[in-house]
C-alpha cells in the first residue's frame, strides 16, 4: 500500500478504531433508542431494534472509511451516540413500559 | 481519496485479514448442513437402522439411577428421522457443567462416546471456544458484511461483467473474475447467511435492549421476549413427578397431532419443577414456537407459548440460517452455495497474492503458509477425525476427547507442513490433494471394515440413503481430489491458443 | 425440481444472450433492441415459471428459498459452461428443460 499523506499509519488506526468501537457504540445507541421509542410492545421493540443493529454497525463502518475528514467521523459518531443514549436511558419510566 | 479508493482499501484489508477465519466458519457450517447424517455415520450402533423402543420415562429412570447430583435441569429428545435415537443431557446445579449421552436404540444403554456431527456445528458458531468463540465468530461475521457491501461498491461493472469468466486470462484477471463471479452470483446467499448468522446470537452481541427496557433482568427478558414461562425455585423438596410419556401424549393432542422435540425439566428436585415440551417440525422455515409448560408433579398445564411478533421474526431469520426445513434438498443447495462462499474467499486471496507476487514482500510467505495450513488443513483434519472415529476403540474412556485430539493434532501437522513448504505452493497443494484423495476414498473402505451394517454394500440395497450418501460423497470427493492433484502435478505448460473470437469488449 | 432448475438456467442464458458481448460470441452479430427485449422477456418468464413451480412443489415459503438457491447455482453453472465449453451453452439450454419435462412426465 502506498503511503501518501492521507494514509498515515495513525489515520488508518484512528479510522479502524472509529469503525470498531465507534460503530458499535452507534449501533448500541440506536438499538437503545429504538427499544424505547418504537411504537410497539416491549418484547417486539427490543427484538426488532436489536436485529437492526448489525445493519447500523455495517453502515457506520462504511461511513467511517468513506468520509473525507476523520474529524467529522468522530464528531458524528460520538455526538449521535451520546444523543441517542441520553434519549434512551434518561426517561427511565418510558423505557420499561410494557 | 475517492470513495472507490477508500472502499477498495477497506475491502482488500478488511477482506484479507479475516479470510482464513471466515473459511473455517463457512466450511464448518457447510459440513454441518449434514451434521446429523455424519453423526449417524460416526455411530456404528445406529447403522442397522433399528427403531428405538424407549420412552421418556425410561430415559428419566436411567438418569435417576445413574446421576445422583442435584440437577439444575435435564433435557431429552425423542428419536427423529435424521437422529433415530434418544438423547439426554443434564446440568448439575451450581456448576456450568453440561453432560450428554445418546442411547443405543437396540439395547437402551448409552452408546460409545463420540464428538459426532455436532462437532462441526459447534466449530462453526463458536470455534469450540465457548462464549469467547461466539464473540469471535460474530466479529468475523461483521467483517464479512462489510466486505460484501464494500465489494459491491467497488465493483465497476457489476451487471456487464455478471457472466464474465476468463480462465485463460493472466492470473490476477482470471482470479478476479472468479472472485467476482462467486461474490455477485452468490450474493443473496452470502448476505443472508452472514446477517442471519450474526442475528442468531443477537442477545449476546447487542445487550442494549435488555439494559434499557428490562433493566438487566435477564430472566424476565428471555421469558417475555420468547413468550415463554419461568417459575422461581420454591426451595422445597419435589413431589413425585408425573409420567413424561403422559405429558407427551397430552401435548400431541393439544398441538393437533404435532410431534414433540426437546423435553426439558427445570429444577427437577424442587417443588417448583416444570416440564417444557417443545414442538418439533421441519415444514416451515421457522421452527415451531408452541412450547407447552406443565407442572412436573401434578401435570397441570401452566403455559402455552405465545411468541410475540418480534420473536417470530427472529425465529424465521434463525430458521433461514439453520436450514432444518425442506429436507435434504435445501441442505444440499446450501452445501453447494457454502462451497461457493469458500471459493469466494480463496479467489480473493489469490487476487491479493497475484498482485504482489511480482514485487515480492514479507506478507506473501505468511499468506502462502496460512493458505496451505487452513484451506487444506481443515478438510484434511476433518477427514482425519473420521478416521479417528473408526479406529479409536469403543471402550476407551474420554473417547470423544481422543477424537478431538486427532482433529487438532492432524491440523497442526498439516500446518507445520504448509509452513515448511510455503515456497512451492503448487506442489504443496498437489500433495495435499493427493493425501485428501487417499483419506477420503479410504473412509468408505474403513467403514466396511469396522461396521458390518454401515458400508455401501449394505446400506445401498437397504435404501439407506442418509448413510450411503456420506460414503458416496467421500468417494466422489476423493476422486475429485485425485483428479485435481494429478492435474496440478503435471508441469505447467503454456496453454495453446484456442480458436476463439476475442471481442473488443473482452479486452477491458 | 429438475424442470425448475432448467427454467432458471434458461432464464440466465437468456439474460446472458441479451448482452452484446455474449450474444456476439454465441450467436454472432449485435443483438437488435427487439431481440434484446425478447430475450429479457423470455428470462422473466423462465424466472416466473420456475418460482411458481417451486412454490407448487414445496409450498410458498420453502419454495421461494429453493428457487433462489437453485437460481444462483444455475448462474454459476452457466458461467462455467460459457468459460470452458462455450459451444455447449445453447445445447444445454435446450436439453435441460427437455429433460426436466421428461422427468415430470415419467
Amino acid at each position: 500500500m502506498s503511503k501518501h499523506s492521507p494514509l498515515s499509519r495513525w489515520s488508518i488506526a484512528a479510522r479502524v478504531l472509529a469503525a470498531l468501537v465507534g460503530g458499535y457504540a452507534l449501533a448500541y445507541g440506536c438499538t437503545a433508542f429504538l427499544s424505547v421509542y418504537l411504537p410497539l410492545a416491549r418484547p417486539d421493540r427490543v427484538t426488532f431494534a436489536s436485529l437492526l443493529s448489525f445493519a447500523i454497525w455495517t453502515a457506520a463502518v462504511i461511513y467511517v472509511f468513506a468520509a473525507r475528514r476523520a474529524r467529522h467521523v468522530w464528531l458524528w459518531l460520538v455526538g449521535l451516540t451520546l444523543l441517542l443514549c441520553l434519549a434512551a436511558f434518561l426517561p427511565t419510566q418510558f423505557g420499561v413500559r410494557p | 481519496m475517492s470513495l472507490r479508493q477508500s472502499m477498495a482499501g477497506l475491502h482488500t484489508w478488511g477482506g484479507l485479514l479475516p479470510s482464513w477465519l471466515l473459511y473455517v466458519i463457512i466450511l464448518a457450517g457447510t459440513i454441518a448442513c449434514f451434521d446429523k447424517e455424519l453423526d449417524r455415520w460416526m455411530r456404528p450402533a445406529l447403522h442397522a437402522g433399528e427403531q428405538a423402543s424407549m420412552g421418556a420415562d425410561q430415559v428419566r429412570d436411567w438418569l435417576q439411577r445413574n446421576v445422583k447430583d442435584e440437577l439444575h435441569a435435564f433435557w431429552m429428545h425423542p428419536p427423529t428421522e435424521r437422529e433415530p435415537y434418544w438423547r439426554l443431557g443434564w446440568e448439575v446445579d451450581k456448576t456450568q457443567r453440561v453432560q450428554s449421552i445418546a442411547f443405543d436404540p437396540a439395547s437402551g444403554q448409552p452408546m460409545a462416546e463420540t464428538v459426532g456431527g455436532d462437532f462441526f456445528f459447534v466449530l462453526h458458531y463458536a470455534l469450540h471456544a465457548g462464549q469467547a468463540g461466539i464473540y469471535i465468530v460474530g466479529l468475523a461475521g461483521m467483517f464479512m458484511l462489510v466486505a460484501l457491501v464494500s465489494g459491491v461498491i467497488i465493483h465497476r461493472r457489476i451487471f456487464k461483467d455478471f457472466f464474465t469468466l476468463r480462465p485463460r486470462a493472466n492470473g490476477q484477471r482470471a482470479w478476479l473474475d472468479a472472485h467476482n463471479l462467486f461474490g455477485v452470483v452468490g450474493f443473496p446467499f452470502h448476505l443472508v447467511l452472514a446477517y442471519t448468522g450474526v442475528a442468531i446470537f443477537v442477545s449476546s452481541y447487542m445487550p442494549a435492549g435488555l439494559q434499557v427496557a428490562y433493566q438487566n433482568d435477564v430472566e424476565h427478558f428471555f421469558s417475555e421476549v420468547m413468550g415463554a414461562y419461568h417459575r422461581e425455585e420454591l426451595h422445597r423438596p419435589a413431589a413425585p413427578p408425573v409420567s413424561l410419556d403422559a405429558l407427551v401424549a397430552e401435548s400431541r393432542q393439544r398441538w393437533g397431532g404435532g410431534e414433540p422435540g426437546w423435553i426439558s425439566v427445570h429444577h427437577p428436585g424442587d417443588a417448583s419443577a416444570v416440564v417444557d415440551i417443545r414442538r418439533f417440525g421441519t415444514s416451515r422455515i421457522a421452527q415451531p414456537k408452541e412450547t407447552l409448560t406443565y407442572d412436573a408433579a401434578s401435570g397441570e398445564l401452566l403455559h402455552r407459548q405465545q411468541a410475540p411478533a418480534g420473536y417470530s421474526t427472529y425465529s424465521w431469520l434463525a430458521g433461514l440460517h439453520m436450514a432444518q426445513f425442506g429436507g435434504s434438498l435445501v441442505r444440499a443447495l446450501y452445501l453447494l452455495l457454502g462451497l461457493a462462499g469458500c471459493a469466494l474467499l480463496v479467489g480473493g486471496i489469490q487476487v491479493w497474492l497475484r498482485k504482489r507476487e511480482a514485487r515480492g514482500g514479507a506478507g506473501i510467505g505468511v499468506v502462502r503458509a496460512l493458505n496451505g495450513a487452513v484451506f487444506a488443513g481443515l478438510p484434511l483434519a476433518s477427514l482425519a477425525l473420521l478416521w479417528g472415529n473408526r479406529l479409536i476403540p469403543a471402550g476407551l474412556a474420554e473417547r470423544a476427547s481422543a477424537e478431538a485430539w486427532v482433529f487438532v493434532g492432524s491440523w497442526l501437522l498439516v500446518a507445520l507442513w504448509a509452513v515448511l513448504a510455503r515456497r512451492q505452493p503448487r506442489r504443496l497443494l498437489s500433495q495435499q490433494l493427493a493425501l485428501g484423495a487417499v483419506l477420503a476414498s479410504g473412509l468408505p473402505l474403513l467403514n466396511g471394515l469396522t461396521s458390518a451394517q454401515g458400508h455401501l454394500l449394505a446400506s445401498l440395497p437397504r435404501g439407506d440413503w442418509a448413510l450411503a450418501g456420506v460414503d458416496l460423497f467421500l468417494l466422489a470427493g476423493g476422486l475429485l481430489c485425485a483428479l485435481c492433484a494429478w492435474h496440478l502435478a503435471k508441469p505447467q505448460a503454456v496453454a495453446p491458443a484456442r480458436g476463439r473470437r476475442v471481442l473488443a469488449e473482452e479486452v477491458a | 425440481m429438475l424442470l425448475a432448475f432448467a427454467l432458471s438456467y434458461l432464464a440466465m442464458t437468456a439474460l446472458c444472450l441479451a448482452m452484446p458481448r455474449h450474444h456476439k460470441l454465441l450467436l454472432g452479430g449485435e443483438p437488435r433492441p427487439t431481440r434484446r427485449r425478447g430475450l429479457r422477456a423470455l428470462a422473466v418468464l423462465g424466472l416466473g415459471f420456475g418460482l411458481a413451480l417451486c412454490g407448487l412443489l414445496h409450498g410458498g415459503e420453502i419454495g421461494a428459498v429453493l428457487w433462489l438457491c437453485q437460481l444462483m447455482l444455475a448462474g454459476l453453472l452457466l458461467v462455467a459452461v460459457l468459460a470452458w465449453r462455450e459451444r455447449w451453452v445453447l445445447p444445454v439450454a435446450v436439453l435441460l428443460p427437455a429433460l426436466g419435462v421428461a422427468a415430470l412426465l415419467f
